[in-house]
């Protein structure tokens, strides 16, 4: 059965969700190069924001739909679509209000996950090929990243440990710039693909396009545009947890922080099995920060960072079946406008109270809690 | 994809993971090498100290460095843009 209004409302909310995608990964790309001042906050944004643009239309092979590995295709309607893109949104704006790097797409599997059970139920869940495609990335993508990270920063270090700082800060920025802006690129080719993916689904599943025909030109349009406009609004809080929360880069761990993302990024898109881009920063910026001095991490933080990716799938499944079971109630297609207007209601209430603690782009590089704080504590405790 | 095909494939992809992993290390390691020896050289370059031949030496590697870099880079690209 076509339904174009229904089609209208999803395409909107995939959208939205291309838009949170936008700002939630901004700090893997950029963290590190803004936090260790490679480029000004807002040119970086604006930078990473234009190279999205140019990623979405970089390669035209639109990765096979993000649902079609984790549900059964032919059970898939618009309001399974509808109501995982909804749990998705919730838990991106949430997880962005508490300014946690968080995998978006995850988010938006989890909510696919919810909404389809809520729908047909256990059967129609590829349980192996989340396990496959969620958790194995999940787990690994940190771990290969930290340990190129913590390499490449002892031998930067080592290399240029007789240059002076003065001499080395170009190479470092422009390595920092270099791997950002592919970082940049291979966010917009990978993650916007995500979102027209999802939109192709929708057609397919509304009948407005053959399932074998290739995803419209105006698809790819309208998702670059949302992941553009996305990245340039800046993820500032995320950007500042990463940037500076996690540990304090010097350049030189920002420069090798920044190449190990983008080189385990690029590898892994190769060899067939993405690694979500937020662990895979994750990790590098963990690696870099234990392997040069004073070799901490605040592993508090870390601690939230890993509950949050823990929790994402489950959190993000029961918001997309609640959305699903709420339209289902009130009717396709008044449910799909009131359950829409609840989540636009809830992302307008939650930036509202973010502002009490606004991040932005002029407080962004403000200086943490200094790592040694405790042990300074500590010694003045036993000095005194 | 089917639910067949897919109890076929294994849940862990051990040699993509190992793949990704020496990739990661090959290109990563090499771009950082690359650059410090780039940086490390360019500073010699600049000491008004060193000799002219030395610092001709350098130039060299400099631009060497740089090329190896842009070269790692391009075929970043080229990977983005074709994807598998």
């Amino acid at each position: 059965v076509q339904n174009s209004f229904v089609l209208v409302v999803v395409v909107l909310t995939a959208l939205a969700f291309d838009f949170t995608n936008g700002f939630h990964d901004t700090a893997n790309a950029l963290a590190p190069t803004i936090a260790t001042g490679a480029l000004r906050p807002k040119t970086a944004v604006a930078v990473s924001g234009i190279l999205n643009l140019a990623g979405a239309f970089l390669s035209l092979k639109v990765a096979a739909t993000i649902a079609s590995s984790i549900v059964v295709p032919d059970l898939v309607t618009l309001p399974v679509i509808f109501g995982g893109l909804a749990g998705a949104i919730v838990w991106n704006v949430t997880t962005w209000f508490f300014k946690i790097p968080s995998s978006s797409s995850h988010a938006l599997i989890g909510g696919v996950i919810g909404a389809m059970l809520a729908h047909a139920g256990f059967h129609a869940v590829l349980w192996r090929g989340i396990v496959s495609s969620v958790a194995v990335p999940g787990v690994s993508a940190p771990l290969v990243a930290l340990v190129v990270a913590a390499l490449a920063t002892m031998l930067v270090r080592r290399a240029t440990k007789n240059v002076e700082p003065k001499s080395s800060s170009l190479g470092m920025r422009v390595g920092q710039i270099g791997s950002s802006s592919l970082l940049s690129l291979a966010h917009g080719t990978n993650d916007a693909q995500k979102t027209m993916g999802v939109v192709t689904l929708a057609l397919i599943a509304n009948h407005s396009i053959s399932p074998t025909s290739s995803t419209p030109t105006w698809v790819i349009v309208v998702c670059a545009a949302a992941i553009s406009i996305g990245t340039f609004f800046g993820g500032w809080r995320i950007i500042r947890t990463m940037g500076h929360g996690v540990t304090t880069l010097a350049p030189n761990q920002g420069f090798a922080a920044q190449v190990a993302s983008s080189a385990v990024i690029l590898s892994s898109s190769h060899f067939g099995l993405p690694l979500s881009t937020t662990y895979v920063a994750t990790g590098s910026i963990v690696g870099a920060g234990v392997a040069a001095p004073p070799h901490r991490v605040r592993w508090h933080l870390l601690g939230r960072v890993a509950t949050a990716w823990i929790v994402t799938l489950p959190i993000a499944a029961l918001c997309g079946a609640a959305a699903f079971a709420a339209q289902s109630v009130m009717g396709i297609d008044g449910g799909v406008v009131v359950v829409g207007l609840v989540v636009a209601l809830y992302c307008a209430v939650i930036f509202v109270i973010s502002r009490r603690s606004a991040v932005t782009a002029g407080n962004v590089n403000e200086p943490w809690e200094p790592l040694a704080k405790v042990e300074e504590s500590v010694a003045m405790t036993s000095a005194a | 994809v089917s639910a067949t095909s897919l109890d076929a494939t294994p849940l862990v992809k051990w040699s993509a993971l190992g793949q990704i992993l020496l990739f990661s290390l090959l290109s990563g390691i090499g771009i950082v090498g690359l650059v410090s020896l780039g940086t490390f050289t360019l500073a010699r370059a600049r000491d008004r100290t060193t000799g002219s031949m030395s610092r001709y030496v350098n130039v060299v590697a400099v631009v060497l460095c740089v090329a190896g870099t842009l070269s790692v880079v391009g075929w970043g690209l080229y990977l983005i843009s074709h994807k598998s």
